[in-house]
């Protein structure tokens, strides 16, 4: 194997021991020999370091390399980081160099040994060397880290706008300052920085402009207020260089002048409102156009080069769609894009159906303008790539309308029967949107979805078969025609599971309807469901006794059978399922009226948006549903009394409704735990929706019954039990921000807390601390766990000693969704008074979520599959201080752990962001997607949140407006 | 903003990867695993974009070496591809028409001189000239050869 020493470059540079070595490694003819060499190395190099004084630069050079090239073949390495910070401190330049490559590559942000080497950064910095300042920069900008950041922010602030930094040092201190500014979001400012920063847009050195522009873009991403000085400077710019022409000659790549820094500032402008003319409004029409003649001019050249000119092309094809102004532009726009998705290129074709994605979500008139276009992307759904197929969907999607979806639809039905796997999932949702969204008719959608499930089973969520079981349950012109459909689709020998549970859940609802025919008589329905049981998941089986137990319900004669089955699970090995077949053995022997009762048909489900269209017949809907609340509430008051669990807790309007049709608690474990609580206060609401969500959380911080502070306690003696709750609801909601601090604090007890969560894991530390000058007695401390938190707490001493503190270890974890959070009861005795204090504990679910971060493009996307109530919420409020949009940012991404996305939405006075529970009862990982927009001028702010769980988006909606108003 | 980069030969070795955001070890193996395994098998002719969790994947390939770069969703596909362009002429212009064995050799070189062209995972420098003489100037500060004469 032999290297080309012949290049001058590298025999001057090169190392013959470092080559010789890696020869060795490369020769040896097994891993094993390969481990051997690398010991025998290590051993070797290990020993020099330790016995060899007079080891030489060169040697020690040579060996960090070595060591360096272990380690990058994933040998783990315990000693060698000293000898390369010797290096970095020499000051011959070669030992220094590699000194800093190596440290870049052993080191990261978090290593023990940065504040060894920051003082060799900061001399580096201070030297007179261009070279060595270069190195000390990059180094920072490699392994970056806080302290860094802290100890050397103010230098490298000064390099950059000194008169004799030269460019090398100054491009590099432009990006050492955006590494910084990642770790500290907001540290760079436009109040301090804008100045200094344009006031370096004047220099003439294109490599300087290019690394600045990468900073400025960041910083606008943030947050563009503040940053508005820099665009007259980017359009002049601009200018220069696309119509008069000036640039270095060493700038011009394969013929286009800095395509890099020309796609950089036209980025810069994408953050910012349209400029008026004062700011070059105009010039930059100019300077889009020319843009656009000068790719209609040169068609041929080299890959490189019509690479660099698209490039270009659609950057400020995403600036024209961004500004929105100007309808010579965008018609050219779209003639372009036209052209673009048949070009033979698959990159071109690529960009330019996702460019084709935005401008149609631009507007109605956008949109109209690509509609001719439609069975191009059609086509390109067939495309032998997928990243082509991807985008195509996606456009579909936006392009779709009533007129068109039927023919979209059944081409994405098609294409799905033979999609490859990595898509179809995203296929599947975007159908059964489609055709939620735009069916004309809902017999339509029933065989839509059902053919979903029956090509793409695997990939229908449980979300998706809810809403076919929600929508037929509201409608009930073709309750009929789904049971009828369902039934003939369970004939087919291999159902898929997702079908059986919609099979069984609709023909249990609606079989009575087609009973009548021969071929599905009850006993053939029955017979149709019970041979595919056995093959069942515990949860299906499941939701089939509740189907059998209806079925008696409406077929008499189906007793027997049924009542046979349930024997036979009367010991399952599953809980769930024995608990159900003993519950309807017993429901279905014992009393006729109440098992008709309990087993009566599901009600309608309140909806009140359940698509657009379909206003009028939500109306017509309205009277019933309130017969149906009212049959339910009293039901339940029934049942309760007489001391069973209702196995139909059907809650209208409960998001929880959806995740167990039958109100049976499926996937809880310990099921049949009806929400009396819930129930109580959500029926009478269920019929006006707004009013539940615009009840905040914190006005249930205390029940009602009992009061913070006891009765004849000396606090509430004082006759300020009402600050005392301020300052209580003042604590818990920083303490629901933070992690830890002081709960509770009067006269005598100081309740303190420190938390940490990990995963679906949460440890709490209470500290009592007796402030009073005796001794409490009879201490102790009752928790009252929540559905989804279960709290252990250890046990404690029952005396605190004057001026004494105790601590008090509690461990829970998260099963499910929670809206409340947990409380406690404190219960001590001081000489002579009993005392009793409730508080609520800090414990939110937002503590459980783990970032989401998503771009633009995808965020849009999945904020699109996602709308309407309950799973959508929107709230206006107006903010109780003036609106900071920086603060807002902080409680969401530090104190609610809710991914702040930046680069989402151009407007610096909105807010994107998202986040993920992965802990929710059925297993599946929540997202729930963030917009707020504020008008600080007005002080007002909308709230609208989109999640997959009703729950979820009613408890963010709550925790936000609670914590931001 | 680039957060990461990987050279890969067609045998699915890795030949240099630099990191420009934080992960942990455990995620670099995985994210090198799963991006070998979806560049190499790609066919011909296809695009040099993939979508990719959050991030896009921009890929070239250059003989027998696939050039990779992950960057945010909204970044210029067709710019980091020149970007990656513009790395490769580089390379070829200071190894003299570089090949795979180059680069394992001079491992410490070719990392020089990506820091030279990207720095933060911005591109730092585009004009070739320019950065091939700041890599010629520091090649100069280096003392002459015949000082390391021991070598074992």
């Amino acid at each position: 194997m032999s290297v080309s020493v012949s290049n001058p470059n590298i025999a001057k540079t090169s190392m013959r021991g470092l080559t010789n070595f890696i020869s060795d490694l490369r020769n040896a003819s097994n891993k094993e020999n390969e481990e051997k060499r690398v010991t025998k190395e290590m051993a070797h190099i290990r020993k020099e370091f330790k016995e060899n004084k007079n080891i030489d630069g060169y040697q020690r050079r040579k060996y960090v390399c070595k060591l360096v090239y272990m380690y990058m073949l994933g040998y783990e390495l315990d000693f060698g980081h000293m000898e390369a910070v010797t290096l970095l401190s020499s000051t011959k330049f070669s030992e220094k160099q590699i000194g800093y490559i190596a440290l870049g590559i052993l080191l990261n942000e978090q290593h023990e040994m940065l504040p060894l080497i920051i003082n060799s950064f900061k001399e580096d910095l201070l030297a007179r060397s261009e070279y060595f300042q270069s190195l000390a920069l990059a180094a920072i900008c490699n392994i970056g880290g806080k302290e860094i950041a802290e100890f050397l922010a103010p230098l490298i602030q000064k390099l950059i706008i000194a008169n004799t930094t030269t460019p090398m040092v100054k491009k590099r201190c432009a990006l050492a300052i955006l590494r910084m500014n990642r770790k500290h979001v907001g540290s760079v400012t436009p109040d301090s920085w804008v100045e200094r920063l344009v006031s370096v847009l004047d220099e003439p050195d294109f490599g300087v402009l290019n690394s600045l522009m990468s900073l400025l873009i960041e910083l606008a991403s943030e947050n563009p207020t503040g940053w508005e000085p820099a665009i007259p400077k980017v359009i002049h710019l601009l200018k220069k260089i696309v119509i008069n022409k000036e640039f270095p000659k060493e700038y011009v790549y394969y013929h286009i002048a800095c395509p890099w820094l020309q796609v950089k500032l036209l980025k810069f402008l994408i953050f910012f409102p349209a400029p008026d003319d004062s700011q070059g409004g105009k010039v930059l029409t100019e300077i889009l156009a020319a843009i656009f003649s000068q790719s209609e001019s040169a068609k041929a050249g080299t890959v490189n080069h019509k690479n660099s000119l698209n490039a270009v092309l659609f950057e400020a094809i995403n600036l024209i769609i961004h500004l929105d102004n100007d309808p010579a532009l965008l018609k050219q726009t779209s003639l372009l894009l036209g052209r673009f998705i048949t070009v033979k290129e698959t990159n071109i074709r690529y960009l330019g159906l996702e460019a084709m994605s935005h401008f149609a979500s631009l507007s109605n008139e956008t949109s109209i303008m690509i509609k001719k276009y439609q069975d191009t992307v059609l086509l390109s759904l067939k495309d032998s790539d997928i990243s082509i197929r991807r985008r195509a969907l996606d456009l579909l999607y936006g392009m779709c309308d009533k007129n068109t979806c039927k023919h979209i639809v059944a081409e994405l039905l098609s294409y799905l029967q033979t999609a490859d796997y990595a898509i179809r999932e995203e296929l599947v949702i975007k159908i059964a949107n489609l055709a939620e969204k735009f069916a004309s008719n809902y017999s339509w959608y029933v065989d839509v979805i059902l053919q979903l499930i029956t090509t793409a089973g695997d990939f229908v969520g449980d979300d998706i078969w809810f809403r076919v079981v929600k929508i037929v349950t509201n409608h009930e012109d073709i309750q009929a025609y789904a049971a009828s459909t369902v039934f003939n689709a369970l004939q087919s020998r291999n159902c898929h599971e997702t079908l059986i549970k919609v099979g069984g859940y609709i023909l249990g609802e609606f079989g009575h309807l087609i009973a009548d025919n021969n071929n599905s008589s009850p006993i053939i329905q029955f017979n149709t469901l019970h041979s595919k049981f056995n093959t069942c998941s515990p949860q299906t089986k499941a939701l089939l006794l509740s189907t059998y137990a209806k079925f008696v319900n409406l077929f008499p004669e189906l007793t027997q059978p049924t009542q046979d089955v349930f024997k036979q699970h009367q010991s399952y090995i599953d809980a769930e399922i024995q608990q159900r077949a003993c519950e309807y053995l017993n429901l279905t022997s014992l009393n006729e009226e109440l098992m008709q009762t309990v087993l009566d048909v599901i009600p309608a489900f309140n909806d009140p948006n359940n698509t657009s269209n379909k206003d009028q017949q939500q109306q017509q809907q309205i009277p019933q549903q309130q017969q149906n609340g009212s049959t339910i509430n009293s039901q339940d008051s029934k049942i309760s009394s007489g001391g069973y669990t209702p196995p139909q807790q059907t809650q209208p309007n409960n998001g929880l409704d959806l995740l167990d049709p039958f109100g049976l608690g499926l996937g809880q474990g310990q099921g049949q735990q009806p929400y009396p609580q819930q129930a109580q206060y959500q029926q009478p609401q269920s019929l006006q929706p707004q009013q539940y969500d615009s009840s905040p959380q914190d006005q249930n911080i205390f029940t009602t019954n009992s009061p913070p502070v006891s009765a004849g306690s000396p606090i509430s003696s004082g006759g300020a039990a009402d600050p005392m709750q301020v300052k209580i609801l003042a604590s818990y909601k920083r303490l629901c921000l933070g992690s830890e601090g002081v709960l509770f604090e009067d006269n005598m007890l100081q309740v303190g807390l420190k938390s940490e969560y990990q995963g679906g894991q949460g440890r709490i530390m209470l500290y009592y601390g007796n402030s009073s000058a005796f001794p409490l007695t009879n201490f102790n401390v009752t928790f009252n766990s929540i559905s989804g938190i279960q709290l252990q707490p250890q046990s404690i001493a029952p005396i605190i000693q004057p001026k004494a503190q105790i601590q008090q270890p509690v461990t829970f974890s998260c099963t499910s969704e929670f809206t409340e959070s947990p409380t406690i009861v404190i219960n001590f005795l001081t000489p002579g008074k009993p005392i009793t204090i409730n508080l609520r504990l800090p414990i939110i679910i937002s503590k459980f979520f783990e970032p989401l971060r998503l771009s633009s493009g995808d965020f849009f996307g999945r904020w699109k599959t996602i709308s309407g109530k309950p799973l959508e919420t929107q709230e206006v409020f107006k903010s109780s201080k003036p609106i900071d949009i920086n603060s807002y940012n902080r409680v969401l991404q530090d104190g609610l752990n809710i991914t702040v996305l930046k680069q989402v939405d151009p407007n610096p006075n909105n807010i994107v962001a998202s986040c993920l529970f992965p802990f929710s009862s059925n297993g599946q990982p929540i997202s729930t997607y963030v917009r707020i927009e504020t008008n600080p001028q007005a002080n007002m702010c909308r709230l609208t949140i989109r999640s997959q769980s009703a729950t979820l988006t009613n408890t963010v909606k709550n925790l936000l407006i609670s914590h931001l108003q | 903003m680039f957060h990461f980069l990987l050279l890969l030969s067609r045998q699915g070795k890795t030949r240099l990867t630099k990191w420009y955001s934080p992960f942990t070890t455990k995620e670099k193996s995985r994210f090198t695993r799963e991006i070998s395994n979806m560049v190499l098998n790609r066919p011909p002719k296809l695009c040099n974009f993939l979508e990719w969790k959050e991030y896009k994947i921009i890929f070239k390939r250059y003989a027998s070496l696939y050039f990779v770069v992950c960057c945010d969703r909204t970044d210029n596909e067709l710019i980091v591809l020149e970007i990656i362009h513009h790395f490769v002429e580089i390379l070829d212009r200071y190894f003299g028409n570089v090949c795979e064995l180059d680069l394992i050799f001079n491992f410490h070189k070719a990392y020089y001189i990506l820091d030279e062209l990207i720095m933060a995972g911005e591109l730092q420098e585009t004009s070739k000239k320019t950065v091939l003489r700041l890599i010629a100037q520091q090649d100069a500060q280096q003392e002459s050869p015949n000082e390391h004469k021991v070598d074992l």
